[in-house]
């Protein structure tokens, strides 16, 4: 299960790095050449409106503040995991739902313009939300797998 | 067909949901996986089975449910196109152009640039690019299928947990 973790976090590596492709825009062509393609890929999964997306150098991230604070949390979460033991079981769903409340609550409020869009509230609740998620998912692969590995060996 | 309605249903109902600007501004990249936790619970509901869920099984629902997401936001996407005659890319084609050009040596950037502005005309001309359209189902199947499955893997932690509740 650790190989898995390892791959887990390998991928969200490069999930996460292609959200930042234009730090990398100055060093490699090939990032410029990938950069409309990945740049299409993103826009299935956020909105990527300019007013609430970071940007470094005046080129945007590929994903709103939010979604990158998602990543940002598994990314971060994939690599505490590989310090923590494989066990089986399953997490309460309440620490999830925790974490959602305060994503959620930021959206209604800015929604209902009781405050303006905060790129740094985004960040932070999706954050919490990605990194509390995370080990939600990484319990369900290992299941996953588990029952792959069981099955084979009937 | 009974498996496969839940994961339709729900992939419809993202594939809409993932074209409203409203809504895809508020969920961003919660709108497939969220699908695919509906799926499950819609399966569950429809077959009258309150067992609990095996991950394959989740898996599969989300990633049928990312997958029919995908076709459905792609044929909405065209069907947008087509009657608008306008796309994202035609928005975002000055970005690129800036990132292209700066970046890249300058036959490359011409190449790519050139590329880009023959799916702008088509789509202004014609409401159709067959090449963007392509772009667009083989990226959203990729990407709404890892989305899907986690979503799956999310929902399963989820249902189960209530089942061991109760």
């Amino acid at each position: 299960m650790k190989k898995i973790r390892i791959i887990i976090l390998l991928l969200l590596m490069i999930w996460v790095a292609g959200t930042l492709i234009m730090l990398f825009l100055p060093y490699s062509a090939t990032a410029a050449i990938i950069y409309p393609w990945l740049n299409l890929c993103y826009s299935f999964v956020c909105h990527q409106n300019p007013a609430k997306t970071m940007s470094f150098n005046g080129l945007h991230l590929l994903v709103c503040s939010r979604c990158f604070g998602i990543y940002a949390g598994a990314l971060f979460s994939s690599a505490v995991a590989l310090l923590i033991p494989v066990t089986r079981g399953r997490f309460p769903f309440k620490y999830f739902y925790l974490a959602l409340i305060p994503m959620l609550t930021d959206i209604v409020l800015y929604s209902l313009h009781v405050y303006n869009y905060s790129k740094i509230i985004a960040f932070f609740t999706g954050l919490l939300l990605g990194s509390t998620g995370f080990f939600y998912i990484l319990n369900g692969i290992e299941e996953f797998i588990a029952e792959i590995k069981q099955t084979k060996g009937n | 067909m009974k498996k496969l309605l839940p994961a339709l249903v729900c992939g419809f109902a993202a594939g809409v949901l993932s074209i409203v600007p409203i809504v895809k501004s508020a969920s961003c990249c919660l709108i497939i996986p969220a699908a695919a936790v509906f799926a499950l619970i819609l399966k569950q509901r429809s077959t009258y089975s309150y067992e609990k869920i095996r991950a394959s099984e989740a898996v599969v629902q989300g990633l049928l449910t990312g997958i029919f997401a995908a076709v459905f936001a792609t044929i909405f996407e065209s069907l947008i196109i087509f009657i608008t005659r306008n796309s994202d890319i035609t928005g975002t084609l000055p970005e690129l152009e800036r990132v292209i050009s700066s970046y890249t040596a300058p036959e490359m950037a011409d190449q790519m640039m050139n590329m880009l502005y023959k799916v702008a005309d088509d789509i202004k001309n014609y409401g159709f690019s067959l090449f963007y359209t392509l772009s667009i189902l083989f990226s959203s199947l990729f990407i709404n299928s890892i989305f899907g499955m986690a979503g799956g893997l999310l929902g399963m932690q989820l249902i189960n947990n209530r089942i061991e509740q109760e």
